[in-house]
């Protein structure tokens, strides 16, 4: 064993410190700093041979720097560690003959072989614990002794903080590097101020946005300067203090401080947004040294969201537009309407509606925003002015400045400012124009206009919608009125009045209808429904059934009998209808009246003593309702003067009144029209009964009827034509019966009667028309039959003397009495007279 | 306008019959006239009116049969009417004596023979 000799103890301790400091000093690479301190060490220890391990990332040792060693002993060793990877406290560990040592297990044969006979680990410890080892080798068995661990500990502690110093510093500049990296690369602009709020620093991005061509540039100029660049305002528009900014605040003492910009830059008219951060940088006194700032331009953002701002406003916009149409009534409320919404959504002063007139001219129909006496008044020619130009060319417009052209309307021309407008064309047809207008010039864009041109559709569907169905009404109603005429011909022994009011809201025409029919024997056939179901279609069956009623009436008069044939065509028919009805055989000469109800309200009669009852003796179901309904008819005396009242539900139905008292109010109605002249009484009912201002849901129809015929006195004046021959013979049959005449009587009668006017017919008026006047009285036991009339009578025949002619001979066979008077000037009168009761002066 | 008037064919017998029901007056009589004749065939001995359901009838249908049986003769064709006595228009063609100008039976079967047998002279 040799002693190894140092110099000096501490002296070479030290010195070996001191170049181990100088050369990490030095060293630029850490690996400069292995090769040197294990110079160091291995010449302070006097050691030949000398390695250095350092842990790798995986905490495997190795070899960073050696002396003296082959290729083959270092891929042998390299991993080796005496020490437990981590351990915090390793000890140096000393192999003093490593012939004589076992604890190098299998290496000991390549140390041996490599020729080293003893060896000394000393760990390197840093901060996170071993950290790598020295290896000290020598050629010969030797000691290692304590002071020269010590040493060789000292050192490798050394080289530990080295290594620590350089990854920190490594650290830093990597870190230092990724820094400058992203200060470079980042969007976001980086400034860092310092107290006085100078520029300290600042990246490509914060020069970019500020409007330098370079960070040396922005460096250069003052704060101030770039400040002045910019106006500078808060979200909301209004002005930033620079007090306000993020760096100021921080470098006032604030922790920290955001707050979101909005600005331009100067002689432009674009708006930006930056979002700016601020934190300070503390000094040692605690008090802010610099403030770093980050901003971001945050304008593309702002300007998605405002878009979808926007488009959430237009979407409530265009709701509100399919509001109005959902809301509004009628057409006239609907474009009231639409023209508000308009105004509101797209915030114009005004909002006009002009629809083309008949004189090709457009006239204010809705507006918002004028004075309505003004918006009268407003009339543009096609082609003329905005609007007019507008609808002539069809195209939609914006005038940005409307004191640069020649508005037609005053109130255009006064005001100025700017409007919007397009056409309302639906289907290749101008209805009009809808435009809006505001005091400022340059108040619309081309969004403003594509929502006009959507309030447009709107509108034009709708006025459309409104045409057709005002179209159809109009049909509806002039069918209706063509069959519900409101006066009747005059028909001998009645008087008739109507009438006929359609339900307020018009979309319920068609349902009821009457009729007043002559049956051409004296007797009138009157009916009154209500068909269930509005519109063309009710309008169109209510005129079926009328006509279906007439022919059936004609055929065979009896109220059962038509009923029973109308309801078997109604449940025949594929739709289904229904009907309720009331039918009538007045007979004003017998003075009777023959009625069937079928579900119909119960028809009035007014009595000429001023009571009124009601014809409920044949009620039945609907027509239409029951294949199987039977249905009956009732025989009721009907005095003279006494008035029949038919009417529809409309005239007593009343959401307001039960229905009880309805009917009675129509009674009292009924009795009190008892005065009227017949025209008068459907209006006066009308007029007690339906309240003037109340909508009505339903249509109302009515029909009176007066029995004009007397009882001690018939009076006729029908024309002079063969076919008033049966309703002479109708009212006489009718008179007589009353008067006492049997049946045999009231035949002769009729021969007689009929013959004298049979003449009339035949001679008494040529070829021109003329009225017969038949009067009838019952009196002094018999009947007095008066036939009369106002013709010229042909000389050359004279009452009776015809070819073949009978008349003359049936008279004065039939009756007691018979008088032939000329009349003057002209015409002639037949008196005739037969007492009752006496059968042999019938078979004279 | 109503129907006043029907005309119905009766079959079975030797003539042509037809039954008038209704009123004959001077307002259906014309168009009555058209329509019965349209019931003789041209080899028919003739017409028998059936005028018992009549209600009533005045000079211008007494005109019209006599007229209707003129015309029948210059055919060399028959007319008679068939109205039972206390038919209600018998009362009045009695007072006009129609019964001297046509043939008037209680019976079709009368009316019938008479029309055959008349139709054989001509």
């Amino acid at each position: 064993m040799t002693e190894t000799s140092t110099t000096d103890g501490p002296a070479r301790d030290l010195r070996a410190l001191y170049d181990l400091t100088a050369a990490v000093a030095r060293a630029d690479a850490l690996e400069e700093v292995y090769q040197e301190a294990l110079r160091i060490v291995a010449s302070a220890l006097g050691v030949e041979r000398a390695a250095l391990l350092v842990a790798d990332g995986a905490g495997v040792m190795r070899f960073h720097a050696w002396n003296g060693l082959s290729d083959e002993y270092r891929a042998r060793t390299e991993g080796h560690s005496p020490w437990v990877a981590g351990e915090p406290n390793p000890l140096p560990i000393v192999v003093e003959d490593v012939s004589e040592d076992e604890s190098l297990g299998e290496l000991r044969e390549v140390v041996l072989a490599e020729g080293i006979n003893a060896l000394a680990f000393v760990p390197i410890v840093g901060r996170g614990g071993l950290m790598g080892k020295f290896m000290l080798y020598s050629d010969a068995p030797r000691v290692f002794a304590d002071d020269e661990l010590r040493l060789a500990s000292t050192i490798a502690a050394s080289v530990a903080v080295a290594i620590g110093r350089r990854e920190i510093e490594a650290e830093l500049r990597s870190s230092r590097d990724q820094l400058a990296a992203i200060f470079a690369a980042v969007a976001d602009g980086i400034i860092v101020f310092d107290r006085e709020g100078r520029y300290v620093l600042a990246n490509e991005a914060a020069a970019a946005l500020s409007g330098f061509d370079s960070v040396e540039e922005m460096l250069a100029a003052s704060t101030e300067g770039v400040m002045q660049r910019f106006q500078i305002l808060d979200d909301a528009g209004n002005a930033l203090p620079a007090e306000a900014l993020a760096s100021r605040s921080v470098l006032a003492g604030k922790p920290h401080a955001q707050r979101t910009i909005r600005y331009r830059a100067a002689g432009s008219d674009v708006d930006r947004w930056s979002d700016v951060k601020s934190a300070p940088v503390l000094g040692e006194d605690g008090k802010p040294l610099f403030a770093v700032t980050v901003f971001r331009d945050i304008t593309a953002e702002r300007r998605a969201s405002e878009q979808s701002e926007l488009a959430l406003e237009r979407m409530s916009r265009l709701e509100r537009l399919a509001d109005v149409a959902l809301r509004a009534t009628t057409l006239d409320d609907l474009l009231e309407e639409l023209v508000h919404v308009v105004r509101a959504a797209l915030g114009s002063d005004r909002a006009t509606m002009l629809l083309l007139g008949p004189a090709n001219e457009l006239l204010v129909r809705a507006a918002a925003g004028i004075d309505p006496d003004v918006a009268h008044g407003v009339r543009v020619p096609l082609g003329e002015g905005i609007a007019g130009t507008i609808a002539a060319t069809r195209t939609p417009t914006i005038i940005d400045d409307i004191s640069q052209v020649e508005p037609v309307s005053a109130y255009l021309r006064d005001a100025g400012g700017s409007l919007a407008g397009v056409p309302l064309v639906f289907q290749d047809r101008l209805l009009g124009v809808l435009h809006v207008s505001s005091d400022a010039t340059f108040a619309f864009g081309s969004e403003d206009l594509e929502y006009l041109k959507l309030a447009a559709e709107r509108a034009a569907i709708a006025m459309e919608q409104a045409r057709l169905f005002e179209r159809e009404r109009e049909i509806a109603a002039a069918l209706q009125q063509s069959l519900l005429p409101d006066s009747f011909p005059p028909l001998p022994g009645v008087t008739v009045a109507a009438s006929y009011l359609p339900a307020s809201d018009g979309a319920r025409v068609g349902g009821d209808w009457y009729d007043a029919v002559p049956l051409g024997d004296g007797r009138i056939l009157l009916a009154i429904g209500d068909i269930v179901g509005h519109g063309i279609h009710a309008a169109a069956a209510m005129g079926q059934v009328r006509n279906a009623l007439r022919a059936y009436g004609n055929e065979d008069p009896s109220p059962a009998s038509i009923f029973t044939r109308i309801n078997r065509l109604l449940c025949d028919t594929a739709e289904e209808l229904f009907c309720t009805a009331f039918c009538a055989v007045v007979d004003p000469w017998a003075q009777t009246i023959v009625y069937s109800d079928a579900g119909h309200p119960a028809t009035l009669v007014l009595t000429a003593e001023g009571e009124v009852r009601a014809l409920e003796g044949a009620r039945s179901t609907p027509l239409g309702a029951l294949r199987g309904a039977h249905y009956r008819e009732q025989t009721e005396p009907l005095g003279p003067g006494a008035i029949i009242v038919a009417y529809t539900d409309g005239l007593v139905e009343s959401r307001r009144q039960p229905l009880d008292a309805r009917l009675a109010a129509l009674r009292e109605a009924v009795s009190a029209t008892a005065d009227l002249p017949l025209p008068r009484v459907p209006a006066a009912l009308q007029e007690r009964l339906l309240d003037g201002g109340e909508d009505r849901e339903d249509d109302v129809a009515m029909i009176a009827v007066r029995i004009d015929a007397s009882s001690d006195q018939l009076r006729l004046r029908v024309p002079a034509e063969p076919h008033s021959l049966p309703i002479i013979r109708g009212a006489l049959g009718g008179f007589t019966r009353r008067a006492g005449a049997s049946d045999d009587e009231v035949l002769d009668l009729k021969v007689a009667c009929g013959e004298a006017c049979s003449n009339v017919i035949e001679h008494a008026y040529g070829t021109r028309s003329g009225t017969i006047r038949l009067n009838v009285a019952a009196r002094d036991g018999g009947v007095a039959i008066s036939v009369s009339d106002s013709g010229r009578w042909r000389r050359e025949h004279p009452h009776g003397v015809r070819r073949g002619g009978h008349g003359l001979t049936l008279m004065r066979a039939l009756t007691d009495e018979v008088v032939i008077t000329p009349r003057t000037p002209t015409g002639t009168e037949v008196r005739m007279f037969r007492r009752l009761g006496r059968r042999e002066q019938a078979r004279r | 306008m109503q129907q006043r008037i029907t005309l119905e064919r009766q079959e079975n017998h030797s003539v042509d019959v037809v039954r008038l029901s209704g009123e004959l007056d001077l307002a259906n009589a014309r168009e009555v006239e058209g329509d019965l004749l349209d019931h003789v065939a041209e080899s028919s001995p003739g017409l028998v009116a059936d005028v018992g359901s009549l209600q009533y009838v005045d000079s211008a249908g007494i005109r019209l049969f006599v007229e209707i049986s003129e015309r029948l003769r210059r055919n060399r064709q028959a007319f008679a009417l068939a109205v039972p006595a206390d038919a209600p228009i018998s009362r009045t063609l009695s007072i006009v004596k129609l019964e001297l100008l046509v043939p008037i039976h209680d019976t079709i079967e009368g009316a019938a023979a008479d029309v055959a047998s008349t139709a054989s002279t001509f």
